[in-house]
């Protein structure tokens, strides 16, 4: 039960139920304002230079990558990792603290949600472009063929990864779905033009609220969390198995599942922190996304920043425990090496930095917290990137030690993909309700006394 | 391929009956009955098709007109002999240089596809050739590619213009007769052409014929001809050598028969251990010999040169014998002194050799080994060597003839004065009073600009010669395209007949001057057409020579000879040496050769001026910076390097550079937004060093002094290594001892005192799971002896050449993406304070073939797996291009294919070998052992029902080595040479912790040294 | 042939603003013996379920079958292709290893019981796009819980009905006669 005097409620304003869908509802009834269009339109075209520069690459050979024959991954799988993490904080928030019944989780799970689904799309790009040969990506599936059949290698963590992706992002796609359900239908009750009529008609699935539905639409939802959250876990562990089963050193490390489930959970809460002070004051959901979800947030995010120094600061002392000369050098490499910069870059943003958020006037300041997010983001990049490179430009035979310098190409790509991601968030918040509105409105404060 | 079973290498000898032998187009291979099928119906089919669309090709080429290949006929009236898809082998001699190895063409489909190292006759796999045994360097390896030239000149030129030989030589015979005529050639060691050309002197009196090489030996030469009346190169016998000492000399890498030496000196090397010859270098820059080298003394050649008289000196009065006035006597320090005992102490066990063009240092060399007893012994001069015969006197006669207006016929032949004449520009000045100048060179050049007349010489592969490079050996020559020539052109010796007017046929031409000329009774024939048959068929002959009377050693020969004096002028010393890759000139427009890397600075596509690392850390100058090297009358700039083992006095640059022609490269590799150009800004790959070399009485220096200064500007190198050293870099070395273990060294001392250390060979046998893959098929692997491997890199042409590897261009080699599937890394060790005395070694490096694969498990689709004989398998068709396995080879020997390399040149793609996919964009690749050789001999085997023997598979490097570094075969089979040299305790494997248990192991690299870093 | 006849019955509905209120009444229905059709509401209200009878949801079986019967067959497949169809050596590595097909098996089990699990709520609960959906007007998806009781009872309860109506703050309340789907 709530006391309004001890714990600030989750939703401010005494909102009415109808106050909640009409608030939430208002985003998507009101034309687009000039902020919304300059921003697709900027997403737009930075996706479409990434559509370039692929097109480019796939027609001309990876070789328009600054790749070599020592180093073989770079922007590709760094990006594909980063990517990937991102997604995780939609599913934890959805997943998890439903299960950890956490009604704060209601303002903001259905965007991260969304933001999970998208960043999922993103990732799963680059491991086909990466490929030499993009248009026989198909070949990584099982199926009957006439090549002997030839199957495939289910020893390989790139084959895992296939599955492991592929689990994750349609199962949090059904996830968000299942969740939108009631949302649309209410939509559907308002949809005043045919375009809009027709979608959510169809998207509802004719729902209309009945309690022998709902009655099993929340055990649905229940087996659908508790599906989600060992995927959680398991999608970033398979992705860390890319290095962890490999011989680099470097990479072979057993610490990596934990190490990187922890940092994607990080990286994707930073982001979602960034788009929802974006969204809270564009789209003015003051009143849901409160204080209290910033803190909750920025306190998960300061966690996440402890435990990921603490695993840079393991890797060093197992490397050095090891008594490995190899481990040892790729790590001393990573701190002193050509790379070194890189290495300084994630201390920095991931480790140092995110300590400012132990404040509560830092945590006050959106800007502040805004910014905060940003630079975890670039750290948790740049993480991927310094596990990648530092330790195949220099492994077992000096002889093959070999410098990696991006190109254009590559570059494009990057930004491309982060087009890509807006492009379909800004999308998403002009055609969905961004707040689970028949969530909110099972928590709202009540004012009579009362349980609920 | 060239493993089917030796027997049947050969064409048999009644195949070859004079009425074959007669009619110019059965001179053809075709025309003689081959006898070895290739493999099996599986391939053949395929083959065929490839065979068809080539054939197809070569013929449009050849016709100049361009059409699709589906519209070519291949083999319309087909030789019945010729059994497509078949590899058929003739012996034959390479002319890559003056050197005269011989070799195994491979021939496929009426058309040459591979060259290989000579095997001995009658199956046995002996490596028998009386001069280069049974190796062939990169050079002979990639000269194959001369012959599918398409910028070769396809018709004989007068005047510039496209011409045919009778207008040529009607217009000649008027104009010989109009005065002089000088003809200027290299080293001829063909019996017969020198003969035709006897002929064509005699016909036009007052004629003259000059030599010239342009890695002159004219100051050796000399020297035997002041001390023994001899103007011969004697034969170095290295294998017979105890003690060697080089000075200024890269007897293994470029220096006259390098494939000779390096095999003898392999031999000599290979005695039980701490009883290995000793082997000296004394040089001014990093020679591929100097990394051999168990002592190495860094001096500028001034120095060499006084080192050269000291020892002399010493050794004289050693030897009781009062020392030739003059010599130079300077301080002798520690290591002339252990140079003077070594020598003394291996008395006619002993070579001193060196390459300096310096009169007194050739003459004292000589008086030094005949001190030392040597001539007879490890020098022998009873069969000389005519590799080479160069008189740099001669040329500058010709040069102030022409200049004087003396000359009004000049014909040149086999030359390029105009580009490696250090005044070239003279030369072409002196050459405009010529009126006429003729060229036999094959493809365009800076001479052949200049020329009025072209006769265009036919590739060595198409056309017959004869050679005697040493006393006693006759090498024979036969063309090996089934098309007499691709193009119009007329052998050297034809045209001298022609324009003697000599209209005998060449080949009786040539037996009737053999049969007189040559001792073949001696070989035991009964006539002298079994003999030709036996010579034809063997590829080479020997008979033994008579014993020349030894000259004794005229005292006089020393005297009134200049020497340099003790203090060093100002500025640098410049020394032109050459690339392993790249001796000359002569093979500049060779793509595989201009992307080979060098095996001392792994630079490809380009030379530098290496300076000491001291110098270029005093000068500021780091690598790629352009500096201006000046002397008084000229400048030249190119590119600096850094070189560790080099003086700091000393600059060294490559020639054979800057040469026209190479022009043709500025389109090679990949072109896309971020390419840069193969060419340099001036249109041509390199920078001719030429011009620094200076004529000082009569002989071609290659050394003089210089100043240099920076230009500011830069360039990258396309290096295929850079990181030089074997040990890790200070600051982030794990502990003490920086030295990462992947080759073992030890030194004759240590091993005497403590054997091998064994701790260095842990054996790692444990495995997480049980292995159910055993079977009783063989299991191929490799071994390689560090200490028989020079470096040469053979084994990277050869490889190339066999398996379709693309030329990729300098900015891919640049951008560490070079696709060799072998490659030899070179690492510098010693004491970082002092960098000119560091020691190298050469590890040669391909696919290991691991057991345990790495690079198999993480493979999501299947695209490399194990194959039931122990190989490590890439299967094209089905990778998908994720590079996974690359990153996860411990040795980092997979190559990607990053772009669609070119392969627009039709004629050029006849080189192919059709048993090797080419590979397309996005496929991943490697060294596959050769597995299609092994195919093949087991296809060989299965229809002959004769059992594969040890050795017979050869891989193309293993086949190619001149120093049999390498061993290949089945470690299950007990008694194999690769079982014996895995169970050597001196053998290792890169990497063994990691229990991949890769099927490629090495021998210890072994020094001649008491402890480690004397 | 028989005629298809369409069945209609007088339906009862009551709106309420409040979830509580709603789910009061609905329970003094049940007591009263007033048989509820159905309620319908923007979220859902707990505590409604005995009034409505609706029993625990046999969902979680479903979901437990999908996911063993994926999970056994991800197996098979991977033994399958990897030891028997065509084994192939990959690495040194056994054919049947099994510690490198734990991965996908447990993907594929987590994906197949998901899609299964909704797929059977979607059957059971006769979901499927273009479905026409009921009381669109009435704001059930908005801020109002409708309680729809089954009309043609006698006069007595008809009453009692309208008074529990007002009694628990009915917003509306009316009675139309509707289709009823069997």
């Amino acid at each position: 039960m709530h006391d309004d005097t001890i714990t600030p409620p989750l939703i401010l304003g005494g909102k009415s139920n109808r106050d909640v869908t009409n608030d939430i509802a208002a985003p998507l009834e009101r034309n687009p304002g000039q902020m919304w269009w300059i921003a697709f339109i900027i997403s737009f075209s930075v996706m479409m230079l990434g559509v370039v520069a692929v097109w480019y690459q796939i027609a001309t050979g990876i070789g328009t990558w600054g790749l070599n024959k020592t180093v073989g991954w770079a922007f590709d799988i760094t990006n594909f990792v980063f990517w990937v993490g991102i997604g995780h904080a939609g599913t934890l928030i959805s997943a998890i603290l439903f299960l950890l019944r956490q009604k704060w989780r209601t303002s903001m799970n259905r965007a991260a949600e969304a933001m999970t689904l998208i960043a999922v799309i993103c990732a799963g790009l680059f491991p086909v472009i990466h490929m030499g040969r993009p248009w026989l990506a198909y070949w990584v599936f099982p199926y009957p063929n006439m090549r002997g059949p030839l199957w495939v290698n289910f020893r390989s963590p790139l084959l895992w990864d296939v599955f492991a992706i592929g689990t994750y992002f349609t199962i949090s796609a059904v996830f968000w779905y299942v969740g939108l359900i009631p949302d649309l239908a209410t939509m559907r009750d308002r949809a005043k033009t045919v375009f809009r009529k027709t979608l959510y008609r169809v998207m509802s699935l004719g729902w209309s609220g009945s309690q022998r539905t709902w009655w099993r639409y929340e055990v649905v939802y229940l087996l659908l969390a508790s599906l989600a959250t060992p995927l959680v876990v398991s999608v970033h562990s398979v992705v860390s198995f890319d290095f962890a089963t490999a011989m680099v050193p470097g990479w072979h490390t057993t610490i990596f599942p934990p190490y990187f489930v922890i940092g994607a959970i990080f990286s994707g809460f930073a982001m979602v922190m960034s788009l929802m002070l974006i969204a809270r004051s564009a789209l003015d959901f003051g009143a849901y996304i409160t204080q209290r979800h910033v803190d909750a947030v920025c306190r998960v995010i300061v966690f996440g920043s402890c435990i990921v120094g603490f695993a840079y600061s393991t890797e060093l002392f197992i490397a050095w425990y090891s008594g490995n000369e190899f481990e040892q050098f790729a790590f001393l490499n990573r701190v002193r090496g050509p790379m070194s910069w890189a290495y300084f870059i994630m201390v920095s943003c991931n480790v140092v930095i995110p300590q400012l958020l132990w404040s509560q006037r830092v945590r006050n300041s959106a800007l502040l917290v805004f910014i905060i997010t940003i630079a975890v983001n670039i750290g948790m990049w740049f993480e991927r990137f310094v596990i990648i490179v530092t330790s195949i430009h220099r492994d077992f035979l000096p002889s093959s030690w070999a410098d990696y310098t991006p190109t254009l190409v590559e570059f494009a790509t990057l930004i491309g993909s982060f087009g890509l991601f807006f492009t379909l968030f800004l999308l998403f918040c002009r055609l969905f309700p961004f707040i689970a509105a028949s969530e909110v409105k099972a928590i709202l404060p009540r004012d009579t006394e009362g349980v609920h | 391929m060239t493993s089917s079973s030796g027997q049947n290498y050969w064409m048999s000898i009644d195949s070859l009956g004079d009425q074959s032998l007669e009619t110019p187009q059965s001179e053809s291979p075709d025309g003689s009955q081959p006898v070895s099928p290739e493999s099996d119906s599986g391939w053949s089919r395929r083959s065929f098709l490839r065979a068809a669309g080539f054939g197809g090709a070569g013929a449009v080429v050849a016709g100049c007109s361009p059409a699709p290949i589906k519209k070519a006929i291949p083999f319309l009236v087909q030789p019945e002999e010729i059994v497509p898809g078949r590899a058929y082998y003739y012996a034959s001699t390479c002319a890559g240089c003056s050197a005269g190895c011989g070799m195994m063409v491979k021939n496929r489909d009426g058309r040459p596809i591979k060259l290989e190292g000579f095997r001995g006759a009658g199956g046995t796999m002996d490596r028998s050739h009386p001069v280069s045994g049974g190796g062939l360097c990169s050079v002979g390896q990639a000269s194959l590619l001369g012959l599918y030239d398409s910028k070769r000149f396809k018709n004989p030129q007068l005047k510039g213009k496209d011409s045919d030989y009778s207008k040529i030589d009607a217009e000649l015979s008027s104009r010989f007769a109009a005065g002089k005529i000088w003809v200027l050639t290299a080293t001829i060691t063909s019996p017969s052409t020198r003969r035709r050309l006897e002929q064509f002197l005699a016909k036009h009196p007052g004629s003259e014929h000059v030599v010239y090489d342009e890695q002159s030996c004219s100051a050796l030469l000399d020297a035997h001809d002041r001390a023994f009346g001899q103007r011969v190169l004697p034969r170095y016998r290295f294998e017979r050598a105890d003690v060697i000492v080089g000075v200024g000399c890269d007897f293994l890498g470029t220096w006259v028969s390098p494939v000779e030496f390096a095999a003898g000196y392999a031999k000599g090397r290979e005695k039980n251990a701490g009883e290995t010859a000793w082997h000296a270098q004394v040089e001014g820059t990093m020679s591929l010999t100097g990394t051999k080298a168990d002592l190495r003394v860094v001096k500028t050649e001034r120095e060499q040169i006084r080192l050269i008289g000291t020892l002399a000196g010493m050794l004289a009065r050693r030897a009781g014998v009062s020392p030739p006035q003059g010599l130079p006597n300077a301080k002798p320090d520690a290591n002339l002194k252990s140079l003077e005992a070594k020598l003394w102490g291996a008395r006619g066990k002993s070579i001193v050799v060196s390459g300096v063009q310096h009169a007194g240092t050739q003459v004292a060399v000589a008086f030094i080994n005949d001190l030392l007893g040597n001539y007879g012994q490890t020098l022998d001069i009873e069969s000389p060597s005519f590799q080479r015969q160069g008189d740099d006197h001669g040329i500058q006669r010709l040069t102030s003839a022409m200049a004087a207006g003396g000359v009004e016929t000049l014909i040149i032949h086999d030359l390029n004065p105009l580009y490696d004449l250090p005044d070239a520009a003279g030369f072409a000045k002196a050459m405009k009073s010529v009126g006429t100048v003729i060229s036999t060179s094959s493809a365009p050049n800076e001479t052949s600009a200049a020329a009025t007349v072209i006769c265009p010489e036919p590739h060595f592969l198409e056309r017959w010669d004869d050679a005697i490079p040493v006393k006693g050996a006759l090498c024979l020559t036969q063309p090996a395209i089934s098309t007499t020539t691709l193009f119009k052109t007329r052998s050297f010796r034809d045209s001298l007949a022609a324009w003697a007017g000599d209209k005998t046929d060449d080949l009786a031409f040539r037996k009737a001057h053999l049969s007189k000329t040559v001792d073949w009774r001696a070989a035991s024939h009964a006539n002298f057409e079994s003999f030709w048959s036996a010579a034809v068929h063997d590829g080479v002959v020997e008979m033994p020579s008579k014993v020349a009377p030894l000259g004794k050693f005229k005292s006089t020969a020393l005297k009134g000879l200049s020497w340099p004096s003790a203090q060093a002028a100002d500025g640098f010393e410049v020394i032109l040496n050459e690339k392993v890759g790249m001796p000359s000139g002569r093979h500049a427009h060779n793509a595989w050769l201009q992307e080979l890397p060098d095996p001392i600075t792994k630079m490809s596509w380009g030379n530098a001026a290496l300076f000491g690392v001291a110098a270029a850390a005093e000068l500021r100058i780091s690598d790629g910076d352009i500096v201006a090297i000046r002397t008084k009358d000229l400048v030249i700039e190119i590119p600096a390097k850094a070189q560790p083992g080099q003086h700091d006095d000393v600059i060294s640059i490559a020639i054979g550079y800057g040469r026209s022609g190479t022009e043709r490269f500025a389109k090679v590799g990949p072109d896309w937004i971020e390419a840069r150009p193969t060419v340099a800004a001036d249109g041509v790959v390199g920078v001719n060093a030429a011009p620094l070399a200076v004529w000082e009485d009569g002989l071609l220096r290659r050394t003089r002094m210089v100043t240099v200064e920076k230009t500011g500007r830069h360039i990258d190198f396309a290096l295929s290594q850079t990181y030089d050293s074997i040990d890790l870099p200070a600051n982030t070395a794990p502990g003490e001892d920086r030295r990462r273990n992947i080759v073992h060294e030890t030194t004759t001392g240590a091993l005497a005192a403590k054997g091998c250390d064994d701790h260095a060979r842990h054996r790692g046998d444990v495995d997480l799971w049980t292995d159910d893959h055993a079977n009783n098929l063989p299991h191929w692997g490799m071994a390689i002896d560090l200490n028989r491997c020079t470096g040469c890199s053979a084994c990277v042409v050869a490889c190339q050449v066999e398996n379709n590897i693309p030329v990729v261009g300098h900015d891919e080699v640049r951008r560490r993406r070079d696709m060799h599937w072998i490659r030899i890394d070179r690492y510098y060790s010693g004491d970082p304070e002092k960098p000119e005395d560091v020691d190298v070694i050469h590890q040669p490096m391909m696919c290991h073939h691991c057991d345990n694969a790495p690079c198999e498990t993480v493979c999501p689709v299947l695209a490399t797996v194990h194959s039931e004989e122990g190989l490590n398998q890439q299967v094209y068709n089905r990778c998908v291009g994720t590079r996974y396995c690359a990153n996860n080879c411990p040795y980092k020997v997979r190559r990607f294919n990053w772009f669609d390399y070119s392969r627009e040149d039709r004629l050029q793609n006849m080189v192919l070998n059709p048993d090797i996919a080419v590979r397309s964009r996005g496929v991943m690749e490697k060294c596959s052992f050769c597995v299609q050789r092994i195919q093949a001999a087991k296809n060989e085997s299965k229809r002959t029902g004769v059992e594969i023997f040890d050795g017979q598979i050869q891989p193309a490097c293993v086949q190619t080595c001149p120093t049999e570094a390498i061993v290949f075969g089945d470690v299950k089979k007990a008694d194999s040479a690769i079982t014996k040299a895995n169970a050597d305790p001196l053998h290792f494997k890169v990497l063994e912790e990691l229990n991949v248990k890769p099927s490629v192991g090495y021998r210890t690299l072994v020094r001649n040294r008491k402890v480690k870093g004397e | 042939m028989a005629l298809k006849m369409r069945e209609y019955a007088l339906l009862h509905y009551g709106a309420f603003e409040d979830d509580r209120a709603a789910c009061a009444a609905a329970n003094d229905c049940s007591k009263n013996g007033i048989e509820i059709v159905d309620v319908y509401g923007p979220y859902p209200i707990h505590g409604i379920d005995k009034a409505m009878g609706l029993k625990p949801s046999r969902l979680t079986w479903a979901c437990f079958l999908f996911g063993l019967t994926s999970l056994i067959c991800a197996l098979l497949l991977q033994y399958w292709t990897s030891a028997f169809d065509w084994p192939t050596n990959v690495g040194g590595k056994p054919y049947e290893s099994l510690p490198a097909f734990i991965p996908v098996a447990f993907e594929m089990t987590v994906l197949f019981a998901g899609l299964g699990t909704v797929g059977t709520f979607l059957v059971w609960a006769r979901l499927f796009p273009g479905k026409r959906a009921i009381l669109t007007k009435a704001r059930v998806n908005d801020d109002r819980f409708v309680i729809v009781v089954r009309g043609g009872m006698p006069v007595a309860d008809q009453s009692k009905l309208e008074e529990l109506w007002k009694q628990h703050g009915a917003a509306e309340s009316w009675a139309e006669h509707q289709e009823i789907k069997s």
